[in-house]
């Protein structure tokens, strides 16, 4: 199945331009400069590449790889891979937020078909909206962006069935064969629940984006 | 060119290559079409950019403090130096071009015997062996209590590393009871009360904060689903639309504290309730409605 990552893919939306922890036409602005000083060798850039977005990196990284000491080193890959291939990065290909995620879900999704292959193991397959109480801090994890609460907040009205599906496909990496088999659904079922429901987001995120503005 | 049966293939089909999901010689075919088409290159990049945006839908994983910065450290290293590779993490010290010079020098210290030395050093020259054993001597004291003071550092850097660490977590806790707090008290909360509709004795609390448009549910008395089963909760609409809002269980007491974000007009909320439904939960209720509460105003 082929994998979506920036260096691949020239067709990265502006709606990624709003992604992660650096908001805001501005702060995509000073990304992209930071950026240009990583490709010319200027190591204290990397610095604050990684200070801007280090916890979105690792909240995707460790929410694929599910093994805290695994996503650490798959975090610092990404950063080092961002390091390496600055010079590759265009803007007008999208923001670097939407390339560093990109990068972060390619190498998480690398490393968690690694880990399947050794330990011969099922994924969990816990819903990332299911809120189960932990035990001893029931409230961890729920902090979010307004722009991440918009997304939760769409994803959450789509049907439970094709979020799931969503789920699938972008966490776990899965091609909609595995998906249909995991899910002892028809094939074209699958099809079907994938599509309506990355066209509902898109719809409802391209609705919210237009009231904000 | 493509037929219109084929343009109408690729278009059913964007979602499927936006996410990825397709073998890869079906992917390839299909983008041998959009590449020729901007309208299909638009409404994909337009599917990928929702793909993206998943990322964002992630909970927060916060990193040890220490470790963070260890990673940041390693990886400036490496830039600064990228020969050495990522082994500079092992602890071993990196050769300083200096300090190797002045190495190479005290390698060459045996160029002194080129210097012609009179024949009145030959008391000192009497005099060496003991010199030696009395600087090697030294040499040995020196390096035990060196030893010594390196043992107690790095025992403070353990100690100061730990109650890093423990600051960091107990400053982590006090920001989520802080975020608790807030989302249950203040002006723009709201409070609708869910009781049984069993005979029984379990309830819950909904706290809306209509600004953040966070919704905090605590239950109390709730005994937990069994395995394959999970509570789910739902916001009735004044226009009869049932909104899943989560799954959840509780613990052993019976307690839960189930947050969500969720945007809602105040006028269109016309109750709460919470019913059992299979794990994973259901898109419309189809279990008992075991507790509920009406959104008087």
């Amino acid at each position: 199945m082929p994998e979506f990552d920036s260096d691949e893919d020239p067709a990265l939306s502006p709606m990624a331009a709003t992604a992660g922890g650096a908001v805001g036409s501005e702060e995509a602005a000073r990304d992209t400069t930071i950026v240009g000083r990583m490709a010319a060798g200027d190591e204290s850039a990397l610095g604050e590449l990684y200070d801007r977005w280090v916890d979105a990196v690792i909240a995707l990284v460790a929410r694929i790889v599910r093994d805290a000491p695994e996503a650490e080193e798959v975090v610092e890959i990404v950063f080092w891979q961002a390091w390496q291939q600055a010079g590759r990065f265009t803007a007008d290909r999208g923001t670097v937020g939407a390339w560093l995620l990109a990068m972060a879900r390619s190498r998480s999704l690398d490393r968690l078909r690694s880990l399947r292959r050794r330990r011969d193991e099922q994924p969990a397959d816990e819903s990332i909206f299911e809120r189960q109480p932990a035990a001893g801090d029931p409230l961890s994890n729920l902090d979010a962006s307004d722009r991440a609460a918009q997304v939760i907040g769409a994803l959450q009205r789509l049907p439970v069935e094709q979020r799931e599906v969503l789920e699938l496909a972008y966490f776990e990496g899965l091609s909609q064969t595995e998906i249909a088999e995991r899910l002892a659904l028809p094939l074209g079922t699958v099809k079907t629940r994938a599509r309506l429901a990355l066209r509902k987001l898109r719809d409802r995120l391209d609705a919210l984006r237009e009231v904000d503005a | 060119m493509s037929t219109p049966n084929e343009l109408e293939e690729v278009t059913l089909a964007l979602p499927d290559l936006a996410l990825g999901i397709l073998p890869a010689s079906e992917a390839e075919r299909l983008m041998a079409i959009v590449r020729l088409n901007p309208r299909l290159q638009a409404e994909l990049a337009s599917l990928r950019g929702a793909t993206n945006t998943l990322a964002l839908a992630v909970p927060p994983a916060p990193m040890p403090a220490d470790r963070q910065q260890a990673m940041r450290d390693r990886l400036l290293a490496r830039a600064a130096n990228p020969g050495t590779g990522a082994s500079s993490d092992t602890g071993a010290p990196r050769a300083e071009p200096g300090l190797r010079l002045e190495s190479q020098d005290a390698r060459q210290a045996p160029v002194i015997r080129e210097v012609q030395v009179p024949a009145r050093l030959s008391v000192i020259q009497r005099a060496a062996p003991l010199l030696a054993i009395a600087a090697l001597a030294l040499f040995v004291v020196s390096v035990f209590r060196l030893r010594d003071t390196m043992q107690e550092r790095n025992a403070a850097r353990v100690a100061l590393q730990e109650a890093t660490s423990t600051t960091t977590a107990l400053s982590a806790q006090l920001a989520q009871r802080d975020s608790l707090v807030a989302a249950m008290s203040g002006a723009n909360v709201r409070v609708v009360e869910l009781a049984s509709t069993q005979n029984m004795s379990p309830g819950a609390r909904m706290f809306w904060d209509r600004v953040a448009n966070r919704w905090t549910l605590v239950t109390h008395d709730l005994a937990p689903v069994p395995a394959g089963r999970t509570y789910q909760l739902w916001l009735l609409t004044v226009n009869a639309e049932k909104i899943s809002a989560g799954t959840f269980n509780t613990d052993t007491k019976g307690r839960a504290v189930v947050q969500a974000t969720y945007v809602l007009a105040e006028a269109d909320l016309a109750a709460i309730a919470i019913t059992e439904e299979p794990a994973g939960g259901s898109p419309q209720p189809t279990g008992v409605i075991l507790v509920a509460g009406t959104a008087t105003r």
